[in-house]
């Protein structure tokens, strides 16, 4: 490569070093994210397999009135299930401070050296729980108090139990999370709280992986349950295979995907916009080589190999980057998801991809501006003097003349500004569009808690009409409603929900006329009305259902048939379907719910122990801060991919406004020589680059909102199947308005320094 | 035989013409001067003999090629193997040295592989800079630039040189010195076409012709 032009190539590079900086740090960044974003990928959703595959999660969950060991032994047999285990599930309340209390999952397991099925890993401690002890989640470790518990199950006492040792349980989300804690126990321990040793779950593993397969089978089972005269309460089959926050998750990565994706086109544009400025300047050279002989083709492969130098260089920084990024972020992710990466490999299709669009992607847009300034005849060449007519901004007049001189300039090469003003608007696009789906998504998750106008969910195991009355009569107690619940399944009268209970169930709820304590969006039809008997409004997880549907329910395995006449957008509640309180004590079962709305929820919670009822409660503030725990990585990762965008755009603008000011440099010259001082020549520059800077802005914050409604339809859909309320963050404007102004009059610092600190001489003998 | 055979060219630049139906014969081994006012249409002749323009109406044959009928891609390699151009300015590629400037035209060709060094410094040995091979164009004073320019044009030993006012920005001792330059080059065999509106180049050219209003006169 020693031959005379592509020393040339090369010399032309050193020359304009800190451009093809700029150029690297760009691409690089670009690289970086798309490798970040695809790592992190590809690390946790292999690890999310091996972690949750690793527990051999049950293919289905029986909720039966009692399972022995016979039982188990009888359906281990059954034709097309592998395995077979009881266990029990307790919802028990943890204390945590004096008035303070929290659910505590307890799962009981009869054999812990025999588990097969939904396994935990055992971390440290004792292995088995001793009796009178319960194995901790480690994701609970924080939340728990130090010392012996105080637990109480349902209708129960106020009874010791200590923590002996603390499992890994993948197939949880994080205690922290989820606020509610879990433990693992033996049938004696749960029998010393006052629980019954009696297990009532059998989980079954099949050989069918598919959920036709498995549910087949379950219903097969079911049906065997209820002819030996078990009753079978529901049937659980989760998603096949598929950790709880799974599809989450691939919503999540889509979407950063998108952006990274977007990050990489914006730094090829720049590449693009670069090398186009740095032929524009050598127009001369490239007429002068075609004279001695260059054919268009062997010119455009000297700027493409610097292009794809450029490329190459970027790749070599970018690959150790993403990959430490991704493990970062996989890190985060797996405490999100309470997984334990067992490797931090990342597969290595995600460094071709790396390698491929860091190699292909500058090269491919550059070649572009590469292949038409190539073309240039030579008579073009020679004859190119660098000004063109200029219409748009003659017009404007009225400013003082160092201002207009700014705002024509700007405006002089039309093809350039718009290439610029197009990178910059497309990074504040992207950091406005980031912004403002970071904020639709809180103010969603904001609106479904300010819908509920309760704060405490008190769920009774019979009604209480003596409770009510006690409760209504505290001080601060301002309304109590009594609303039905039922949890159900799908029409095939299979439920899929997961082991915590929360994760893919569907319930049933009864309204009370004239309801005070929760606003419904309505999305399509019509409200429940007073005397609707078979009336159903479903929440947006509950479908997929349209208005006027008929939809079949099974409710402690009798099948409950209902006709939709509404659908209501609803964030923090699982799939639900809401009739009237009169139809659901008509039709499922008394109504056994309190729904309380209170200044003083401690005095409730007093209360309850005191009437000593069996209830499990959940404030409306626990619940926002477990929708909360749900959100906040993504946010952060989409604000950090917003702030990339910014930076890059802002890097178009320094690199396009350098190639400007050499390109104008006898015109600087000419300005000195009639009498411009160096500050008047510094304004010119730094006014022709914050006048981009306004109008990006403006462009931007319009480019936003068609590109944040897109993204929040596509987040939203995946997340809680509707799409985000459009907003438009007025920090996210004004934060931009500022980077914008700063950024661009920054870009144009260094440009406006060289061309005014030029002599007359100097600049005039420029070629 | 002619190496330049100009047919009735018409150039038209919109509603101006520049070039009314030129006729033009150049053998080998002539120094001819391209002579005539600024705006006379000298640069646009040669710009139709070296294919960096192309004639609205007539015919362009040049070293036995119809110019007229080339495509750029095609123009370019024929141009590099065929004709040398001298440009007033130089137009030496600043971050090039001397010598690759020189080597330039043999790299792009595909020509002299191997032994491209060695012959551009026997070209700059020719032209008297030899001692400057290895310096940046902008270290060289404007005759030596010219003289490295002249080597370049020869690079491909082309059989004709355009050179267009390639004495401008010379004083005129040196440009006294790149005319008897381009006489040597004449009287060696290759043809030299040059465009100049001085006097000076009278004693070493072996014809004129002059334009006047696009027109040979």
């Amino acid at each position: 490569m020693s031959s005379p032009r592509w020393n040339k190539a090369h010399r032309d590079l050193v020359l304009a070093a800190g451009r093809m900086s700029l150029l690297v740090v760009a691409i690089a960044a670009g690289i970086s994210g798309v490798g970040s974003v695809l790592g992190t990928n590809g690390i946790v959703t292999r690890e999310i397999d091996a972690n949750y595959l690793g527990t051999r999660p049950a293919a289905a969950t029986f909720d039966l009135d009692r399972v022995d060991p016979a039982l188990v032994d009888r359906v281990r047999t059954w034709p097309g299930v592998t395995d077979a285990e009881a266990r029990a599930t307790v919802t028990a309340r943890l204390r945590l401070g004096p008035d303070e209390w929290r659910t505590l999952l307890l799962t009981v397991v009869p054999d812990f050296t025999t588990m097969r099925l939904a396994t935990v890993t055992h971390e440290s401690g004792s292995w088995p729980p001793p009796a009178g002890t319960m194995l901790l989640e480690r994701s609970a470790r924080e939340m728990v108090p130090p010392g012996t518990l105080e637990v109480r199950l349902p209708g129960g006492t106020i009874r010791p139990l200590t923590v002996s040792g603390v499992v890994h349980d993948p197939s949880l989300a994080p205690a922290w999370q989820e606020r509610s804690a879990y433990g693992y126990v033996t049938p004696e321990t749960l029998a010393g709280l006052g629980g019954s040793p009696v297990l009532d779950e059998l989980k079954i593993r099949t050989e069918a992986t598919d959920r036709a397969g498995i549910e087949a089978v379950a219903r097969d089972l079911s049906a065997w349950l209820s002819a030996q005269g078990r009753e079978v309460h529901e049937v659980q089959v989760p998603p096949p295979g598929k950790h709880p926050h799974s599809s989450q998750m691939t919503a999540v990565m889509t979407m950063l995907l998108v952006f990274a994706l977007l990050g990489l086109a914006l730094a090829a544009v720049l590449t693009a916009t670069v090398i186009g400025g740095l032929m524009a300047q050598q127009i001369r050279q490239l007429g002068v080589m075609k004279a001695i002989g260059a054919r268009t083709g062997q010119i455009a492969g000297l700027y493409l190999a610097q292009v794809f130098l450029l490329g190459l260089i970027a790749t070599l920084i970018s690959l150790p980057l993403g990959t430490l990024a991704a493990r970062t972020y996989a890190g985060l992710v797996a405490e999100l998801l309470n997984l334990e990466l067992g490797s931090l490999t990342i597969p290595w299709w995600v460094y071709a991809v790396q390698i491929a669009a860091g190699l292909l992607v500058p090269p491919l847009f550059a070649a572009i501006p590469i292949v038409r300034a190539a073309r240039v005849t030579v008579r073009e060449a020679i004859s190119d003097f660098g000004v063109r007519n200029e219409t748009v901004s003659a017009r404007i007049t009225g400013l003082n003349r160092v201002l207009l001189l700014a705002v024509r300039n700007t405006f002089r090469r039309r093809g350039r500004l718009l290439l610029t003003l197009g990178l910059l608007s497309a990074g504040g696009a992207l950091f406005l569009a980031g912004l403002n789906v970071a904020a639709a998504w809180q103010r969603t998750a904001d609106e479904g808690m300010a819908s509920r106008h309760y704060d405490l969910d008190i769920r009774l195991t019979t009604p209480d009409p003596a409770l009510t009355s006690a409760i209504t009569a505290l001080p601060g107690v301002r309304t109590v409603e009594t609303w039905g619940y039922a949890p159900a399944s799908a029409q095939t009268g299979i439920a899929s929900t997961y082991p915590d209970g929360g994760h893919g169930s569907f319930t049933i709820r009864g309204v009370p006329e004239a309801t005070t304590l929760l606003d419904f969006t309505l999305v399509e039809g019509r409200m429940l009305r007073p005397g609707d008997i078979d009336a159903a409004v479903l929440n947006s997880l509950a479908g997929p259902a349209k208005v006027g549907d008929t939809v079949t329910y099974s409710v402690d395995g009798k099948p409950t048939t209902w006709r939709v006449v509404g659908l209501v957008r609803e964030i923090g509640n699982p799939a639900t379907a809401y009739v009237t309180r009169a139809a659901f004590e008509q039709r499922v079962g008394p109504s056994r719910v309190l729904r309380v709305a209170t200044d003083d929820v401690p005095a409730v919670g007093a209360a309850l122990r005191e009437a000593d009822v069996e209830a499990a409660t959940q404030s409306t503030a626990e619940l926002a801060a477990a929708v909360d725990g749900h959100v906040f990585v993504l946010i952060g990762a989409l604000i950090a991919l917003a702030v990339v965008m910014a930076v890059v755009g802002v890097l178009g603008l320094a690199a396009a406004t350098g190639t400007g000011v050499i390109e104008r440099t006898r015109e600087f010259a000419v300005m000195r020589a009639i009498g411009a001082s160096p500050s008047t020549v510094t304004r010119i520059v730094l006014g022709e680059t914050v006048v981009v800077g306004l109008l990006s802005w403006v462009v931007a914050a319009v480019l936003a909102v068609p590109l944040s409604w897109a993204i929040g339809s596509l987040l939203g859909s995946l997340a809680f199947r509707l799409p985000l309320t459009l907003t438009i963050s007025p920090l996210a404007l004004a934060l931009w308005l500022v980077i914008a102004v700063a950024g661009s009059a920054l870009a144009g610092t260094a440009p406006a320094r060289r061309a005014s600190s030029l002599t007359v001489r100097q600049a005039l003998a420029y070629v | 035989m002619s190496v330049i055979d100009v047919r009735e060219v018409v150039k038209s630049y919109g509603a101006f013409t520049a070039l009314h139906g030129v006729d033009l014969k150049v053998h080998a081994g002539e120094f001819l001067a391209v002579v005539g006012r600024s705006g006379s249409g000298k640069s646009t002749l040669i710009n139709m003999i070296t294919g960096i323009d192309r004639p609205t109406s007539g015919e362009v044959h040049v070293a036995g090629a119809a110019v007229h009928t080339m495509s750029e891609n095609e123009l370019a390699g024929w141009r590099g193997r065929n004709i040398g151009v001298v440009f007033q300015f130089f137009q030496l590629l600043p971050t090039l040295t001397v010598a690759e400037n020189v080597m330039l035209p043999m790299d792009f060709c595909g020509t002299y592989p191997g032994s491209r060094k060695p012959r551009a410094l026997d070209l700059l040995e020719r032209v008297g800079i030899a001692d400057q091979a290895g310096k940046l164009p902008a270290e060289l004073s404007g005759g030596q630039q010219q003289r490295a320019a002249i080597a370049r044009a020869l690079a491909n030993e082309p059989p004709l040189l355009v050179a267009d006012e390639p004495t401008g920005n010379l004083d005129s001792a040196t440009a006294t010195a790149v005319l008897e330059l381009f006489a040597g080059i004449a009287a060696d065999g290759t043809t030299v076409v040059m465009v100049t509106h001085g006097r000076e180049a009278a004693p070493y050219i072996t014809a004129t012709v002059e334009l006047a209003d696009g027109r040979v006169v």
